[in-house]
């Protein structure tokens, strides 16, 4: 047992030294026993040898009874020192004479059973060696081969020279048998080196393989043999695990890196939860350093509360699939979604866990932007329906209007004084009624827009009345205007609205009464550190109008989304006041910041680009008389009303009209009249639109200007073929008597000089200069 | 049978009491074994002993020793022969002639001159018991040490009889020279 952890040196001198110990003992032995019995033999031989020579010399000492002589002979003897006693026996078998070594007391004169025999017979030989005595009796025979008598040597066998030989014998056995064993030990010493130096090589090559992890190292030659087999095999697995772990190093390499490059954390674990990988996405998530992480446990290095839960469960056997973790980060959050799954070896035991953590901040803001967004569309395609509904609504509606509002103008000349109060009753709302409809299509973005450069401090002057009794008595309007002139190109309907709409708010924050103050400023850049505004303020001029208040003032958070869409603190507020606001204000190119603090009041600014060069004057003036006219207008409209009231208002004026209820009826008509200066038309009509006839008449009477009616305005129009806008021959219904015969005349008196100048087909009224 | 048996035992017994008895040599049953072992270290010339003689032991006189040489010669070969024992007395000297041994009885030593004349100078190995006898001319002449019977030879006579003595006898030997 302890034998297997011996080395292979120490097992080999073993083994050799064993077998050595074994062969010389066996050899030893043989050659020991074989010594013994010819040691033995020898003695018995030589004593017998002895004896007989004694015998024979003492024939004659036995033959004549001379037992002097026999004692001489016998004496004799004592040249021998094994020899330790004789004795002679007569021809009768009668002891004769005796001698030992040592005089008659002796202890060699008594054997084993006593003295000597006194009689024997002797014919019988005696030969035994029991190892300490040789006892030999022989007869004494003679030339004749009668017995004479008989002849008794007792030997010893440890006598001081036998003891030496034997020691001399032993001595060379054993000096002999370490000789032996101390070759080979010293061939087994040798030996085993010389099989065990290139496996001590080989182990100290793998020691330093497992060491350093350097597969690179190479054996030293080994000679020939299994052993050089060995070590070339083992040369030959060290190349190839080299291969294989640059290929592994290589492999792993590649793999960290895409682990690295993963945009999502991942975290390796061990059982109890030591942190074994730390990718540079969990770094970039959670701020530790890998260094920081590795080898600690990931309860320390991230111990934020909301995911204790997930690093608990992340090795159970389930693992966690896309937790959601809001982890407070500052003043914002972040989103996780976190999954875990154990990671196991081939026979089951959990080794650990990998946790992915992915950022969903982004996407989560993104998905309530999405909503909100989707919301807002929502909202925007049923306001756009609304939209429609109210374009469509104001057709009607403006036709309505068109001849209730003209009618009043007529109705005003024919009454007295006294009863003129009442149709300015009736004209105030029917104003008030198409300001209500231009509204509605102002949401619903399908207001045409008249944008022109304008004065804002005219605009704020203009407005200030209204201002007045929008705010109450409760509040002081204070007006605070630049003495030069503020020009900007926008629509003035809108830019009305705009005040209106922030008068309106001011006085909901002020529910006590307090001051509003209107101002006008002009800025030749703006700094972002002055109010707040936009950065793309800092260069060119600008014209800041601001509206301030000494009301109730907004929280960050309210300041912060008041510009929404359909976002309100008022309890049936529609939510889209500042938001139509802004987008005004930014469809004429400016910008719209708000300044506000809890109890410190509200202030808004509108930043509107300074427009280059000076302000038209309004040329629709009220006060200008109308301009009269002789000329022949066909007037082509379905609405009865609307025509019947067009057309005395035109015949009021002078003009000739012809009257059409549609477009079929109207290119007959002209196809029946001589001479017709103008035509003015309805767009949309049953069986021909106003566009249609248009084209007709192109060809029929090339040249032939057309001033086109509608209800509908803006985008509604463009299918219809006519083109809404500024300096286009379009009138939005309602109009009134002034704003019908000012265009009347104006296109009349810019029409080109020769009649018979063909205008382009698809736009007739496009050949008007503009004004 | 049982009779005879029983008859047979007795007889044995007896023999054997007779036999220990007897144990202890007589003198002359010791000179009779040793005129006998003479014989095995003397050797004689060829002309005296011929092949296919038989051995003549004479003694001349009474002697105690006949009987025991009588039984050795009817119990053993000599030299290879047949021992024959001859009694001679005085008056017939020479019928000494062709012994091969003659001892010569104490009583006789005054013969001993005309002994000499006959036997001296030939190869007749005589033995004698009377001291003195080996200084006169005989061979080998016994006489007493204590209890042991020891004898003497004159190897000048047995030279002169053409006798050889090996050295083995003449080791337990008294030595002397002399003759007549």
């Amino acid at each position: 047992m302890a034998f297997r952890t011996w080395t292979i040196r120490r097992r080999l001198t073993a083994v050799i030294l064993a077998i050595t110990l074994a062969a010389l003992g066996i050899g030893f032995s043989i050659v020991g026993l074989q010594q013994l019995r010819t040691l033995r033999h020898d003695r018995l031989a030589t004593t017998t040898l002895i004896a007989n020579v004694v015998g024979t010399y003492s024939a004659t000492s036995v033959t004549f009874a001379d037992v002097e002589s026999a004692r001489e002979d016998l004496a004799r003897l004592d040249a021998y020192p094994e020899i330790a006693a004789a004795a002679l026996y007569d021809d009768q078998g009668k002891l004769f004479a005796t001698w030992s070594r040592g005089g008659l007391f002796s202890a060699w004169l008594r054997d084993a059973a006593g003295h000597w025999p006194i009689g024997v017979d002797i014919r019988q030989r005696l030969q035994q060696d029991n190892g300490s005595l040789i006892e030999i009796r022989l007869p004494i025979i003679d030339a004749d081969g009668r017995i004479d008598g008989a002849i008794h040597l007792r030997a010893r066998t440890d006598t001081p020279a036998a003891v030496r030989s034997q020691r001399r014998y032993l001595f060379t056995m054993a000096a002999t048998a370490i000789a032996l064993l101390v070759f080979s030990a010293l061939g087994a010493q040798l030996l085993g080196r010389l099989i065990s130096k290139p496996i001590v090589q080989l182990t100290k090559v793998a020691e330093e393989i497992a060491a350093d992890r350097d597969v690179s190292v190479k054996v030293p030659e080994a000679g020939g043999g299994e052993l050089a087999a060995l070590t070339s095999a083992f040369d030959v697995m060290l190349t190839r695990l080299a291969a294989r772990d640059r290929a592994l190093r290589l492999s792993v390499g590649t793999l960290r890196a895409v682990i690295d490059a993963s945009p999502l954390g991942i975290i390796g674990v061990d059982p109890r939860r030591q942190v074994t990988l730390w990718n540079q996405g969990a770094v970039r998530l959670f701020g530790v350093p890998e260094g920081d992480a590795v080898g600690r446990l990931i309860y320390d290095v991230v111990p934020a509360p909301p995911l204790r839960a997930l690093w608990q469960q992340s090795t159970s056997p389930t693992g966690v699939a896309g937790a959601e973790v809001r982890l407070p980060r500052g003043e914002s959050a972040l989103e996780l979604i976190c999954s875990s799954a154990p990671l196991r070896a081939p026979d089951g035991e959990v080794l650990g866990a990998v946790i992915v953590v992915a950022d969903d901040t982004e996407r989560k803001l993104s998905a309530l932007a999405l909503q909100e967004r989707a919301s807002q569309l929502q909202r925007a395609q049923k306001m756009e329906v609304v939209g429609r509904l109210a374009g469509g609504v104001a057709h009607d509606f403006n036709n309505l209007l068109t001849v209730v509002m003209t009618s009043c103008q007529l109705l005003a000349r024919r009454v007295d004084e006294r009863a003129h109060v009442h149709v300015r009753n009736i004209l105030d709302a029917a104003e008030r009624g198409s300001a209500l409809a231009r509204r509605l299509l102002a949401f619903s973005k399908q207001q045409a827009l008249d944008r022109r450069v304008i004065d804002l401090r005219m605009v704020v002057n203009e407005l200030e009345r209204m201002l007045r009794t929008v705010l109450g008595e409760h509040t002081t309007l204070r007006l605070d205007l630049e003495e030069i002139p503020a020009g900007v190109e926008i629509d003035q309907g809108q830019l009305e609205q705009v005040l209106l709409n922030l008068a309106l708010n001011a006085r909901d924050a002020m529910p006590k009464g307090g001051e509003l103050s209107v101002s006008t400023r002009i800025h030749s850049g703006v700094s972002a550190a002055g109010s707040g505004a936009p950065a793309r303020l800092a260069s060119g001029e600008w014209v800041a109008l601001s509206v301030s208040d000494t009301g109730i003032g907004m929280a960050p958070d309210t300041v912060a989304r008041v510009f929404e869409p359909f976002f309100t603190t008022k309890e049936h507020g529609t939510g889209l006041g500042l938001a139509t606001a802004l987008a005004i204000v930014r469809d004429a190119g400016g910008d719209m910041t708000v300044d506000s603090a809890p109890g410190k009041g509200t202030t808004f600014t509108l930043w509107l680009p300074m427009a280059p060069g000076h302000v038209e004057e309004d040329s629709s003036s009220r006060d200008a008389p109308l301009p009269p006219g002789r000329e022949t207008i066909l007037l082509v409209e379905d609405e009865p009303a609307v025509r019947a009231v067009a057309r005395e208002i035109l015949q009021d004026a002078g003009y000739v009209v012809i009257e059409a209820v549609d477009g079929v009826d109207g290119l007959d008509r002209a196809r029946a009249s001589a001479n017709i200066d103008l035509v003015v038309t309805d767009v949309v009509m049953p069986r021909m639109s106003g566009p249609q006839l248009a084209e007709a008449l192109a060809t029929l009477r090339p040249g032939l200007q057309v001033l086109y009616m509608s209800g509908y305005v803006g985008d509604a129009l463009a299918p219809l073929g006519v083109e809404d806008g500024p300096g286009r021959a379009l009138l939005h219904k309602p109009f009134t008597a002034e704003v019908l015969l000012l265009r009347v005349r104006e296109i009349i008196d810019n029409r080109p000089p020769t009649r018979t100048r063909r205008p382009s087909t698809v736009h007739p009224y496009s050949s008007i200069t503009p004004r | 049978m049982r009779c005879s048996a029983a008859a047979l035992v007795l007889v044995c017994i007896t023999w054997a009491l007779l036999d220990s008895a007897d144990a202890a040599p007589t003198q002359a049953q010791v000179m009779a074994e040793f005129i006998e072992r003479f014989t095995r270290f003397i050797d004689w010339p060829e002309p005296a002993l011929g092949p296919s003689e038989p051995f003549v032991v004479c003694v001349l006189g009474q002697a105690a020793l006949r009987a025991p040489l009588e039984t050795i010669l009817r119990s053993r070969p000599i030299k290879g022969r047949r021992g024959v024992l001859r009694v001679v007395d005085g008056r017939q000297l020479d019928e000494l002639a062709d012994c091969h041994v003659l001892y010569i009885a104490p009583g006789e030593m005054k013969r001993l001159r005309p002994l000499l004349d006959i036997a001296y100078g030939r190869p007749i190995l005589t033995v004698a018991d009377t001291p003195g006898a080996a200084a006169a001319g005989i061979l080998i002449n016994f006489y007493r040490t204590g209890n042991y019977i020891r004898f003497e030879i004159n190897i000048a006579a047995v030279a002169n009889g053409g006798l050889k003595a090996r050295a083995r006898l003449l080791r337990h030997a008294r030595l002397i020279t002399g003759g007549p």
